[in-house]
């Protein structure tokens, strides 16, 4: 705390990032919490309490971030940002996937992205990710009567007949 | 190295093969009947469907196994939508409800999905709904409860288990109204569940419990709580013989938690009236019966036209209740 | 005394064979299926029960069989999440904090086994209170009302600071996230619907499933992809495998501490299970953490929440036994197989069914016993995954975390937001911002909202109704000490430092 004056020839814009983030995410949340109307004689807290406390939480620990700003954590450089942008794609087309062409080729497909992103052999990487893929199929399809889904590819066709 | 390979060949060989299996069954598996129940497994309606369906394996009624799927969420609404939006005409699929799905419907919290965008079919069981008191409350009886609530709304405390609008508060709602009070006094705190709300009782935390028979069962037999009426058209046997209907006493409410189901829109009429048939046969079965008694759940059969437009009068009375609580406009 | 009467008579029904291999079976089938995250003991308990009713097993082997599962599933839980930072229940979260930073260092050996021996301590300890007070602390759970409640989250709340990490306001925020999660979906006291856009699938709120994976387990695929190179392990394997005498004594008391007070607060229906592993680690934390080494590493802090798990875990079942009354998913289930095999729980239930109270009783010591048995020796085995190369185990995480996000609620949309949280872990860890408090505030913040909006409504608005029982001031009185104790400590250490 009595550093605070060297504190700030450090990198601080992290904090200062995070800090005016906490405060508007508390002033949009509070906003939003206006239209939570009730209609008849409910509770005497009511439904608005628990996001205003909230509102009111985020708000103030982002003046305090935004003042009293720690030091930058390192953040990815070049090839590691690409590899994390990568990644995150192929974590999000799994839900984009999964309904069209089924669980185990999904599942397979973004396994073995992720295995080569990790340095992973290619082949060994692809043999690996489906046989996983088949394997959590099969526990879950089969032993813990999960339904997973097939995809419309392969159900299309058949649906007629 | 080698032998690592191998191993990994080995295990590779067994997966693949358990693979091409599961890939098979999965594609053959679509055709039979299936169960969409709107909870997770353990649930209410998932109860509903599994031992629904059980009994239709067992009892040579369905073709094959039944499978029941969970789509939990929105009390019902997602299985409600899913059913609406991707299921329309599917010929193999039923899916679980009860009241409280008619809540829900009746106060718009489906989207803007109503009741006449499914086919009702028809229900095969029920539960009624109880309103009971600690043993040592003033109260003797019903007419005692509700004089002094009449008099006194302010102080009187009802614990359920479901939400503001959900089924527990809509049971004193229709005993408040019968009595003659203004819905907007009633007095009632919702808890995470009939056990919850049970237990606020045992406690002395509220007056009035409203729930169902099944929830009060073992607490009345232990002399715990007084329940003070069924809310059921007749008597219900076992624990509760000797306890009066709302009815008997002059208050003309019933409560009954059916379990029932509905099928998807664009269905043919004589789809439709083979999943009727299915029902009436399955209400009349002995397996039917066992599995019935094994859930605690008393015979209850409405099906076809009947239920149809018993849902939408059902409907149309938690609408009008709910418009005059305030909870919709 | 009477009670080990019974209990010897319970042992009789718990040592037939198909007992004892109903015992056996469930704890394996548990740790295996508690080793996914999320709905495993629930689906295998809910599969089991139509086959059970199919196969008129009598309801005593039914119900060992069934328990089994459901405690051994706790166990197995905490080896995912010390090996892989996947926490399932909200009690592994607070594992996950000590257990995953052991892993890091190499010590994930000693983690398991501790958790192991915990887990064995915890349920143990849970049994004897079981069997000595289960009538007692039945009529206990009773008197604890919405006031008390409150008083009760408020206290767990005040066990904040024990998982701040480095910056204390950094933890507020957290908590203030975790709370906004926890108000998203329909408001049950008022039918209103919060932050959900208009989205069906946001009516039933945030799942706690989904928020967790995301949060730590999608985080870490990152976090190890940034700073990975080619062909590494995911993290060393240093020393012994299990942990030294010393390192069990040093953390005996803490788990004997963690159990009673996981006990004491898992007897409480709905609340219980929930907040027995965050009240256990805070508590010691502020009692014996005179080094400040917990959440860096600790065994003690893996102990302590395993040890309270367990032990909320069998107190969980004295509301479910004797009133009927389920304090979790899980339990519900239970609930549902009981009624179905003819038993129905309640007050009657030991008066009319001994041998399934007793019998159950005296198998759930077994079941803790086998184990920890079968899971010491397997420390060895599991810690092998560790130094499998990371381009093969990690990424077989989020498949993992995928299927089983998935399993919940059989919604794409879930695994979006599970993405989304996996990003929002992401950056919250390099920020600085601990995970621990989001969850904390995401389980807690509806407890105590749902408590405070019930003892108010009760009270028609008096909020003298939240100190108006003994039993509400004194946990007041607790959580004003909880607070005060370590702020005078930390004056005090503070104006020592000052003249030096």
């Amino acid at each position: 705390m009595t550093d605070g004056g060297a504190r700030m020839d450090r990198r601080t814009r992290t904090d200062r990032v995070l800090g005016v983030a906490l405060l508007l995410l508390g002033a949009v949340v509070a906003w939003e919490s206006r239209k939570f109307v009730v209609g008849f004689p409910a509770d005497p807290v009511g439904p608005r309490a628990l996001p205003l406390f909230a509102a009111a939480l985020l708000a103030v620990v982002g003046l305090r971030v935004l003042f009293r700003p720690e030091r930058d954590p390192r953040w990815p450089d070049g090839a590691s940002r690409i590899r994390l942008g990568l990644a995150t794609g192929a974590l999000f087309a799994y839900p984009v996937l999964l309904p069209v062409i089924g669980f185990i080729v999904t599942t397979g497909t973004v396994v073995l992205c992720l295995s080569v992103l990790f340095g992973g052999p290619v082949l060994r990487s692809s043999l690996a990710a489906f046989l996983f893929a088949g394997g959590l199929h099969l526990l879950f399809v089969h032993a813990l009567g999960v339904p997973l889904p097939v995809g419309t590819v392969f159900t299309a066709p058949l649906g007629g007949g | 190295m080698a032998r690592s390979s191998g191993c990994v060949a080995a295990l590779g060989a067994i997966l693949l093969g358990a693979f091409a299996f599961a890939a098979c069954e999965e594609t053959s598996g679509t055709r039979g009947w299936e169960c969409i129940a709107p909870a997770n497994p353990g649930g209410g309606w998932d109860l509903t469907c599994r031992t629904v369906g059980r009994s239709l394996t067992d009892g040579g009624i369905a073709p094959g196994m039944v499978r029941v799927t969970n789509l939990p969420g929105a009390g019902g609404g997602i299985a409600y939508a899913h059913t609406v939006s991707q299921r329309a005409g599917d010929p193999n699929v039923i899916v679980a409800a009860s009241p409280a799905t008619l809540l829900r419907l009746a106060q718009g919290q489906f989207a803007h999905l109503t009741e006449d965008d499914v086919r009702w079919l028809g229900a095969v069981a029920t539960d009624y709904g109880v309103v009971a008191v600690q043993p040592e409350a003033p109260w003797r009886t019903l007419d005692e409860l509700l004089d002094h609530w009449r008099e006194a709304p302010g102080s009187v405390v009802v614990s359920g288990g479901s939400a503001v609008g959900g089924q527990d508060h809509m049971k004193v709602l229709l005993l408040a109204r019968a009595a003659g009070m203004d819905p907007r006094s009633v007095r009632y705190v919702p808890f995470d569940g009939g056990g919850e709300a049970m237990t606020a009782l045992l406690g002395g935390f509220v007056n009035v419990f409203s729930g169902d028979v099944t929830q009060a069962e073992s607490q009345h037999e232990a002399g715990n709580l007084r329940v003070l009426a069924v809310l059921a058209p007749a008597r219900v046997e076992g624990v509760f013989s000797e306890v009066p209907t709302a009815e008997e006493l002059g208050y003309p409410v019933e409560w009954v938690t059916w379990r029932g189901f509905y099928a998807p829109a664009g269905i043919a009429d004589s789809t439709y009236n083979r999943w009727v048939g299915v029902l009436d046969t399955l209400a009349d079965s002995p397996e039917w019966a066992r599995a019935r008694e094994q859930a605690r759940l008393d015979p209850f059969l409405l099906s076809g036209e009947e239920f149809e437009s018993f849902v939408r009068e059902q409907v149309s009375e938690f609408r009008e209740l709910s418009r005059r609580l305030g909870l919709i406009p | 005394m009477e009670s080990f009467l019974h209990l010897i008579d319970g042992f009789a029904v718990a040592l037939r064979p198909l007992n004892v291999g109903f015992a056996l079976g469930g704890v394996l089938v548990g740790t295996v299926v508690g080793l996914l995250p999320g709905i495993g003991p629930i689906n295998a308990i809910a599969i089991l029960i139509p086959l059970i009713f199919a196969a008129g097993i009598p309801p005593e082997s039914a119900l060992i069989l069934l328990a089994g599962i459901y405690y051994g599933s706790q166990y197995g839980n905490s080896i995912s999440t010390i090996l892989l930072n996947v926490p399932g229940t909200t009690s592994s979260v607070v594992t996950a904090i000590d257990g995953y930073a052991l892993t890091q260092q190499g010590r994930a050996g000693p983690a398991l086994a501790t958790a192991a021996v915990a887990s064995f301590v915890g349920g143990t300890l849970a049994i004897f209170g079981l069997v000595l007070f289960a009538p007692i602390l039945s009529s206990w759970a009773l008197r604890f009302g919405p006031a008390e409640y409150f008083a009760l989250m408020v206290f767990a709340f005040a066990a904040l600071s024990s998982f701040a990490g480095s910056s204390l306001a950094k933890a507020f925020a957290a908590t203030g996230l975790g709370l906004l999660l926890a108000s998203v979906g329909l408001d049950p006291n008022s039918a209103v619907p919060r932050f959900t856009f208009g989205e069906l699938r946001l009516f039933d709120g945030l799942d706690f499933v989904v928020v967790t994976i995301g949060l730590f387990a999608v985080s870490e695929v990152l976090l190890l992809l940034e700073g990975s190179r080619a062909g590494e392990q995911v993290h060393r394997v240093v020393g012994r495998v299990l942990m030294t005498a010393k390192e069990l004594a040093s953390s005996t008391w803490g788990m004997m501490r963690g159990g009673l007070v996981g006990f004491v607060v898992g007897v409480l229906p709905g609340a219980g299970g929930t907040i027995a592993a965050f009240v256990a680690y805070g508590l010691e934390q502020r009692v014996t953490d005179r080094e400040g080494t917990f959440g860096k590493g600790d065994l003690r802090g893996v102990a302590v929440p395993e040890a309270a798990s367990n032990a909320a875990a069998t107190g969980a079942m004295i509301p479910l036994l004797t009133l009927g009354i389920p304090g979790s998913a899980t339990t519900a289930v239970l609930l549902g197989a009981l009624m179905g095999l003819n038993v129905t729980p309640g007050p009657l239930l030991i008066e009319r069914s001994p041998e399934i109270f007793w019998g159950l009783a005296a198998s759930m010591y077994l079941g803790n016993l086998f184990l920890l048995l079968l899971n010491l020796p397997l420390v060895g085995v599991f810690i092998r995954i560790l130094t499998l190369p990371k381009w093969f185990l990690i990424p077989g995480v989020a498949g993992m975390s995928f299927v089983a996000v998935y399993a919940v609620n059989s919604s794409v949309f879930d695994l979006f937001l599970m993405v989304g949280f996996g990003l929002l872990g992401y950056g919250l860890r390099k920020v600085g911002v601990p995970l621990a408090p989001v969850i904390l505030g995401l389980v807690l913040g509806p407890l105590m909202e749902r408590n405070l909006r019930r003892a108010l409504a009760l009270s028609d608005g008096d909020w003298a109704v939240l100190v108006a029982s003994p039993l509400s001031i004194s946990i007041w009185l607790v959580t004003a000490l909880g607070l005060l104790v370590p702020a005078v400590l930390w004056f005090r250490r503070r104006r020592r430092r000052v003249p030096s």
